[in-house]
């Protein structure tokens, strides 16, 4: 069995905690699921994605839950659920995103679905800026959908070697477009300097794009960085505002420091895992959660080394170091989440 | 509380509603951050949060500012 246990900003019920549990929480609790509000469940989560007040969890099995605002639409249901916890979203599906007040869903036939608002082509059907219902934008045939990520405005979907994307580009964070500012609908997307090159990942920004290559980085949009930072082989991520990369169990970070957001380099721990969201992060080492960076809504736990109401964590805080395996971290804006296995 | 300015946003990616008369863009905790007309117009150029202490900086010039007094009337 799993447990899901999340911390954070809880203003729409994000969390999945509970019922009118609508406040910031700054120390673990179990998420709660539809017809299982023992708080854990039989299936392992496989990913955690979140927008600006929402939270999708996608299974193993292709079960997909989520909680928070559903204003729009964009937890992927149309009822207004009232009880702040997990809901199942119909279907079975293989990977999912979400946006600022959206989410992106693929299933088994490679259809891809959208759901929520977007006043910038963030649906990706045209200027059609509200869908409450999960639409189909379109299925791509004979072809393998590798990965789609979202941020606040834009969309990219990896389709064998071809980039796709939507939503908003004024700051050329999908490439080479023409004199447009959104992209309203799917494009197959042109980045200078990408050509010929094989794309091994892809990360998004709150108004910028990284796409990495074999032997280099590239970023479109924009992200103020004196230089673009060459770590080979390393895994990248970012938050709204920086890059970091993981290689050899640490994290170099480049970017927006104004609360944090770079790794504390000096507090450094054998990383395993890491996870970003919009202005902070989470590593896993030695089955120890530790985070860093913006912390003002308890997503980084309480404060230990600095004085208790600093919302800045610049150094590595332990969010969680029970006995439980940890097989999953995620998280979100100003949320975190932390899945452990129960025998 | 934090006085550091989180970031700089150029007001063109602000949206404005006509009827609050705010400008308002995304903040990291999921709420937005929202400035109003009329103090831009006074010279203020810092948007708050209302759910946590993050600020940003309006890029603008005050011409800018034109057009949507325009939408007001």
């Amino acid at each position: 069995m799993f447990q899901i246990l999340s911390c954070g900003s809880n203003g729409s019920c994000q969390l999945g905690i509970g019922e009118e549990n609508d406040i910031d929480q700054n120390s673990l609790v179990p998420a709660l699921f539809e017809g299982e509000t023992s708080g854990q469940i039989a299936y392992k989560p496989k990913k955690i994605v979140c927008g600006g007040n929402h939270t999708m969890i996608l299974f193993e099995n292709g079960d997909l839950y989520s909680s928070g605002d559903n204003t729009y639409g964009q937890c992927g249901y149309t009822e207004q659920i009232k009880s702040g916890i997990f809901q199942k979203v119909p279907g079975q599906w293989l990977d999912a995103a979400c946006g600022w007040e959206y989410s992106i869903l693929i299933n088994s036939n490679n259809q891809v679905f959208v759901c929520g608002k977007g006043l910038k082509g963030e649906l990706g059907l045209g200027t059609s800026v509200t869908e409450t219902h999960l639409t189909e934008l379109f299925a791509v045939s004979g072809k393998h959908i590798i990965k789609v990520k979202s941020c606040m405005n834009h969309t990219i979907l990896q389709c064998n070697d071809e980039l796709w994307g939507w939503g908003s580009c004024r700051k050329g964070q999908l490439g080479t477009v023409g004199n447009v500012k959104v992209l309203y609908t799917p494009t197959k997307l042109q980045f200078e300097g990408l050509e010929n090159c094989e794309i091994v990942d892809f990360c998004l920004g709150r108004e910028f794009t990284i796409i990495q290559t074999k032997n280099k980085l590239l970023k479109f949009g924009k992200l103020i960085l004196d230089s673009l930072p060459e770590v080979p082989g390393s895994e990248v991520g970012t938050m709204w505002s920086s890059i970091h990369l993981f290689k050899d169990r640490t994290i170099n970070s480049f970017g927006n420091n104004s609360h944090g957001q770079l790794f504390p380099s000096d507090d450094s721990v054998p990383a395993e895992r890491m996870s970003l969201g919009s202005e902070h992060g989470l590593i896993l080492a030695n089955n120890v959660v530790y985070t860093w960076g913006w912390g003002e809504h308890g997503n980084c736990g309480v404060q230990t080394k600095r004085p208790a109401d600093d919302v800045t964590f610049d150094y590595l805080n332990v969010l969680y170091s029970g006995s439980h395996k940890v097989v999953l971290v995620g998280t979100g804006c100003a949320t975190s989440w932390v899945v452990i296995e129960i025998d | 509380m934090s006085e550091t300015i989180y970031d700089e946003i150029e007001i063109e990616d602000f949206t404005f509603d006509p009827v609050t008369q705010l400008f308002q863009y995304p903040c990291p905790c999921g709420d937005r951050f929202a400035v109003a007309l009329d103090d831009l117009e006074d010279g203020e150029d810092i948007a708050v949060c209302p759910s946590c202490s993050l600020m940003v900086r309006v890029i603008f010039e005050p011409e800018d500012l034109e057009e949507f007094r325009e939408q007001l009337k």
